[in-house]
């Protein structure tokens, strides 16, 4: 449980810096001159503000951190709803999404002030918090923040932003769970222990997504790096063997040091390509290469630009 | 980086030809204007081991790559033939070599030579394809993975909002 807490203070800290470079970095270059970029910057900011206000991620907090953290979290997903609104032309327009969310905090704002609700025990306090939190929040996951981040991730071809979009989406499917889970959390148990933790957890899948999604394209680019030196050795073992069935030398190539230059591995890449295309004709007449072959002439028949051809390549069955 | 390569990049610097923005047929016409000199490059059917062939006839150079290749080869094969031309290396004598007959359109049967084996000219022409493309492709993925530009047009604001890059 202590090493949980670090790394989600860890995970907070990792999220006010990354937020404090990245704003201080859009001031610089007067990026928030235009009203989209003050809009993602004031969900980042809200977001960020909302995760700071959590307590130990494996217990419930206090109905009064709940209550803020609920009013956070409330405010940065129907801002995001209204960022995503306009992105879905054709879709009919939903009234009752536009004021649901607006009458689910004033809803939640009366209840916390009724006398009757500062008599009640602090479980049911934080229980009835969270009803109206997920309860909401659970009708707006399910019609638009899901179908919506898929139909955006099915779209994008920039590797980063896909990736982003793909974090986006694990954590809208985390809510989802958590969302579900915490509305059963007030009567259900197993074997008498509340199921607390198993929530708590599933929000710190959650963290670490929105977390991922929110991080500027460069510092994502190591992790691509790392992709791009798999793909580069599956086409030089598909290189070797055609390279043998062709009965050809295996051209040499950069060596491995110099292959964590980016370009360098790229220019690796399109050699290695080129290569494999150059042993086909050859490699087609050797018995033990026809199913290879067979592999390469249906990727050849596809057509598809470079970067999907490299795909296909790296794919290939040996 | 070896001398090779640094003289190939000075070539390739010598073209002044915006690789960022690159495409075939832009980069054909660039060269025509320079070299004030017809290039004519036409898909063909080759036979399984000739990826494309260079002619140089009086008015203009003939260049002709199988079309049966996937796309990207075929770029890379008449991106080869290219810098022969680029390179003033000088055309094979027809007579010397075993043949095969080409029909160049408007102009008749021709006979061109089937690649020979000079090794530093094809490596040559191998480093400038490669020059070429390593440009283009450092161009474009620069433009993936740094720029971060979101390839949904309606997304693109928030994207380029969020994005730490200059301005653009």
């Amino acid at each position: 449980m202590t090493t949980a807490v670090a790394m989600f203070t860890g995970l907070r800290l990792l999220l006010w810096l990354t937020f404090a470079v990245g704003l201080g970095r859009a001031l610089h270059r007067h990026r928030l001159a235009d009203p989209a970029a003050r809009t993602i910057w004031g969900l980042f900011a809200l977001w960020v503000v909302t995760l700071t206000l959590s307590d130990n991620p494996l217990t419930m907090a206090s109905p009064v951190t709940i209550a803020f953290q609920s009013g956070g979290l409330m405010l940065t997903l129907y801002g995001y709803y209204h960022l995503l609104k306009p992105l879905e032309p054709g879709q009919p327009d939903n009234r009752v999404l536009d004021f649901l969310l607006p009458l689910a905090l004033v809803l939640l704002v009366i209840v916390l002030l009724r006398p009757s609700f500062q008599t009640l025990p602090a479980a049911q306090q934080q229980y009835l918090i969270v009803v109206v939190r997920d309860g909401t929040l659970l009708v707006y996951t399910l019609a638009v923040f899901i179908p919506s981040t898929r139909r955006l991730w099915r779209e994008e071809t920039a590797p980063p932003l896909k990736f982003k979009q793909g974090s986006a989406l694990i954590c809208f499917y985390a809510y989802l769970i958590i969302s579900g889970g915490s509305l059963l959390l007030g009567t259900i148990t197993i074997d008498g222990v509340l199921l607390a933790p198993l929530f708590g957890l599933k929000l710190l899948v959650a963290m670490i997504a929105l977390t991922l999604a929110l991080m500027p394209y460069r510092w994502l680019v190591v992790f691509f790096q790392g992709h791009r030196l798999l793909t580069y050795t599956r086409l030089r073992r598909l290189e070797r063997r055609f390279a043998q069935a062709a009965d050809r030398p295996l051209a040499a190539r950069p060596a491995a040091v110099e292959l964590l230059n980016a370009d360098v591995l790229e220019l690796g890449i399109y050699q290695t390509v080129i290569a494999i295309f150059e042993h086909h004709p050859l490699a087609a007449h050797h018995p033990r290469s026809t199913g290879l072959v067979c592999q390469l002439e249906a990727i050849i028949a596809d057509g598809t630009p470079y970067p999907m051809l490299v795909k296909q390549l790296a794919a290939v069955r040996l | 980086m070896n001398d090779p390569l640094r003289r190939m990049n000075d070539i390739v610097d010598a073209l002044a030809y915006d690789l960022v923005h690159f495409n075939l047929p832009d980069f054909v016409d660039a060269l025509q204007h320079q070299r004030q000199r017809r290039i004519q490059v036409t898909g063909w059917s080759l036979s399984d081991d000739l990826f494309g062939v260079w002619i140089t006839a009086v008015s203009a150079d003939y260049i002709f790559y199988d079309q049966t290749r996937h796309p990207v080869h075929q770029t890379h094969v008449v991106l080869h033939l290219l810098a022969h031309l680029v390179l003033d290396h000088p055309p094979y004598p027809l007579t010397a070599v075993p043949t095969l007959t080409v029909d160049v359109p408007n102009t008749g049967r021709l006979y061109a030579a089937v690649p020979h084996d000079d090794d530093t000219q094809t490596a040559d022409a191998n480093r400038f394809a490669a020059v070429v493309q390593q440009r283009v492709l450092t161009a474009r993925r620069f433009d993936e993975l740094y720029r971060g530009r979101s390839s949904v047009p309606s997304f693109r604001p928030y994207v380029d909002g969020l994005s730490l890059e200059a301005s653009r």
